[in-house]
């Protein structure tokens, strides 16, 4: 087994984007995500990429938009009210069918709110956020080793189907260290033959999502794309689901503690199950749906007042009772919490 | 007998008609710039960025790759643009509302981190492409439509002089302004956005040249009144003046 | 069962956070999950700094600390805020140069003091370290000190001398107490 290291969430995805091809870092300072940039800041000159703090998060978005016109794997990375100003630059991000990574590192709002963990970003990432009928990939790590890998895969993705990816995570997670596996895959960016690199000896080639009278048909292709990434981008795992009655539905952080807490209840016979997410778009409606027969319940757990259970509910189309359970503004659930709640849930179901 | 051409298309402009209204100064200067291109033998290594305003489609009149960019962000694009492939030649062109309102911070940074690009930026004291809206270079008392009784400096603030304001920043090359007033005005025009073009391929940075330029139809004018207009008051708040030039060091 | 859930707490500029980076890392190889999870931003700059390691055998739901199993607790704020947390079955280490606790499970060592007489009042985390695995032995005491030299290493080598006695010192300091 390969050398394992220490580091945090946040270091950690620098590294696997580097380590997945990243040619252009573009950023802004805010907590909890400010170890990543400055991770980028320190690494990315030593193997000739182009690193740049610009002057703020619309710059930055923009600037990764720049870069992905003329080829490069490019990324950004902030925290929730950064990542709101980002919108409009993923939204021309997939107008215009191009690749890119941006990171959210989500914190507590709405407006300033804190600096504590959250997930409340959920409906921003995953109904695309800016204007315009979009989607953006939408990878939910659980772990540092997951921060690390994602990010490696995320230019990949991009790249496959020509449209943004994001890795939504939160602050607990970029700021707690874990021991990791290096990423060791070369990257490998696939030819580009849309991009902008002066029209020598070719016809010239040009970016755009403005098509006067002619936006249905960019707007076809683009949802062409997203069928195709529903088809092949799921990503979900399930921990002792075989003979569960209760499922827990969690990503990130909530998942992780929802895993501990299943691991108690059962002890004390409870067949509790957990299914987590790793794409909250596309997301994992079949696989939940799947299960629906043998579960009485199913309960989302979320940090925050009730995003993803509306997926969930989606998914589930009423054959089976969903309950949430979240906290808000930046609380974080104990483990102790998530096992009081599953066991009201059965003491409320023998009643 | 021979014909003898003395006016061609220039190769890196498109054989279309353009969309602008009649006496409109961009495509004056779409055709200077696409002159250069040729003149320059810039054509092939060209990245351009369309803003957004009246010329959001100038992709469509250059024979050149080009992208277009978010209201303003257009100095952002091209900085990630020229970072990855520095040896592409990079042009922006820009319109007042899109570099000096919604875009400032983004035209401001970009110049003071001396990102080795050349804007064309196209100042007609109007947003054009909205229907005759005040712009950040509106001249005090011209009337538009969100300053119908014409524009109170002690409420909506004096119009912007950007070259002023960039030439109080250490990185750019070259900083000029120069107007579209008469054959005469073109033609130096013409010289100068050849200098931002040089100071580019030179790599010594951020090269800017502001031309104030004709709208007949929000300064409610006919094509000469506008050039006369443009001579007469645009030049008196704006002063036509190379401001800084570094490509002869 | 090998699971361990330990928190270091002071005011900032105690290295409390290095003890924790220290026993996270060389923890790497003992355990197949580790922790380390900081206390950040506007937290760092008044009151306590604290940081939470965990290591365990099967996976860590979560970085902080539910069951602490020790706590190193190096001013008064830290044990205010997170002694009345111990567990019946936990220690805790407290800097009694600096704070006052009492407890069946509370360890008090002079540990800025200790650290002040050997040259060097900031190696009184290092001090306290040394307490702790003598009667916390999470990871190998031999290990421990190879690491901390290895890091104090950067401060040159009057760091690594002080930092080695006042490690040493630490580990002694009970049966040192009980003579």
């Amino acid at each position: 087994m390969a050398k394992r290291v220490l580091m945090t969430g946040n270091e950690a995805l620098g590294e696997g984007a580097i380590r997945g091809g990243c040619d252009c870092y573009f950023g802004y300072p805010i907590t909890p995500q400010n170890e990543l940039t400055a991770y980028m800041a320190r690494h990315m000159p030593d193997h000739d990429r182009t690193f740049i703090q610009s002057e703020s998060e619309i710059a930055a978005i923009n600037m990764v938009f720049g870069a992905s016109v003329a080829g490069a794997r490019s990324m950004t990375s902030s925290s929730s009210p950064g990542v709101s100003l980002k919108q409009e630059g993923m939204s021309y991000l997939a107008g215009c069918c191009l690749p890119a990574l941006i990171v959210n590192v989500m914190r507590a709002g709405p407006g300033l709110g804190d600096i504590t963990p959250s997930q409340a970003d959920y409906f921003q990432a995953t109904r695309g956020g800016g204007h315009g009928d979009y989607r953006t990939v939408v990878l939910t790590p659980a772990t540092v080793q997951e921060m690390h890998d994602f990010a490696a895969e995320a230019f990949d993705i991009a790249d496959r189907y020509r449209n943004p990816v994001m890795i939504l995570t939160d602050g607990r997670l970029g700021q707690m260290m874990e021991p990791l596996t290096l990423w060791d895959k070369e990257a490998a960016p696939p030819a580009k033959p849309w991009a902008l690199t002066g029209a020598a000896k070719r016809i010239k080639r040009t970016i755009r999502s403005y098509y006067a009278g002619r936006v249905p048909e960019n707007n076809a292709r683009i949802q062409a794309t997203l069928r195709k990434i529903e088809q092949n981008e799921v990503r979900f795992e399930t921990y002792m689901m075989d003979d569960a009655d209760i499922m827990l539905v969690a990503f990130g952080t909530a998942a992780r503690l929802c895993r501990g807490a299943v691991d108690c209840v059962r002890a004390d016979g409870i067949r509790a199950g957990l299914l987590r997410p790793q794409t909250v778009w596309p997301f994992p409606h079949e696989a939940i749906a799947g299960y629906c027969d043998q579960l009485k319940t199913v309960l989302t757990v979320e940090m925050n007042a009730g995003q993803m259970v509306e997926d969930v509910r989606l998914a589930v189309e009423g054959r089976t009772p969903v309950r949430f359970y979240g906290t808000i503004g930046g609380d974080v659930p104990s483990v102790a919490d998530v096992v009081e709640q599953i066991r009201l849930l059965t003491t409320g179901s023998e009643s | 007998m021979s014909e003898i051409a003395l006016y061609t298309r220039p190769q890196s402009l498109e054989d279309v008609s353009m969309h602008y209204c009649p006496g409109c100064g961009h495509g004056i200067v779409h055709k200077l710039i696409a002159e250069l291109m040729d003149e320059m033998d810039l054509r092939d290594k060209t990245v351009a960025v369309a803003p957004v305003g009246c010329s959001v489609i100038a992709y469509e009149y250059w024979d050149v790759d080009c992208t277009e960019a978010a209201h303003g962000r257009a100095p952002a694009v091209a900085t990630g643009i020229k970072r990855f492939r520095p040896d592409a030649f990079v042009l922006v062109y820009q319109g007042d509302g899109d570099l000096a309102s919604i875009g400032i911070a983004e035209t401001i940074y970009a110049a003071n981190r001396g990102e080795n690009f050349t804007t064309i930026f196209i100042n007609n004291t109007i947003y054009g492409m909205t229907g005759g809206q005040m712009a950040p270079t509106t001249l005090p008392g011209q009337v538009t439509t969100t300053s119908p009784t014409g524009r109170d400096v002690a409420t909506m603030g004096y119009p912007i002089r950007m070259c002023e304001i960039y030439d109080t920043l250490e990185a750019p090359s070259f900083i000029a302004r120069t107007m579209l007033d008469s054959p005469g005005g073109i033609r130096k025009t013409k010289t100068l956005i050849r200098k931002a073009f040089e100071a580019q391929v030179a790599g010594q940075g951020f090269s800017v040249v502001e031309i104030l330029s004709p709208c007949p139809t929000y300064m409610r004018m006919d094509p000469i009144q506008a050039m006369k207009h443009i001579k007469d008051k645009v030049s008196e708040y704006f002063p036509v003046k190379i401001f800084r030039d570094r490509t002869a060091e | 069962m090998s699971h361990h859930e330990v928190i270091f707490s002071g005011s900032g500029g105690q290295g409390l956070m290095f003890l924790g980076k220290v026993l996270a890392k060389l923890a790497l190889d003992a355990y197949e999950h580790v922790t380390f999870f900081p206390s950040y931003g506007a937290e760092v700059r008044g009151g306590t700094s604290n940081c939470q390691v965990i290591l365990s055998a099967t996976p860590i739901a979560s970085p902080v600390v539910e069951h602490a199993s020790a706590m190193v607790l190096m001013n008064q704020p830290s044990v205010d805020r997170f002694l009345p947390q111990l567990p019946a079955e936990g220690m805790a280490f407290v800097n009694s140069s600096l704070a006052s606790a009492e407890g069946d499970n509370v360890v008090l060592v002079p540990a800025s003091d200790i650290a002040l007489e050997l040259g060097d009042v900031r190696a009184a985390n290092v001090t306290i370290f040394g307490t702790f695995l003598s009667q916390v032995p999470i990871i190998d005491k031999a290990v421990a000190l190879a690491g901390i030299q290895a890091v104090s290493k950067r401060k040159g080598d009057k760091a690594v001398e002080i930092n080695t006695r006042a490690f040493e010192r630490g580990l002694e300091f009970l049966t040192a107490a009980a003579k």
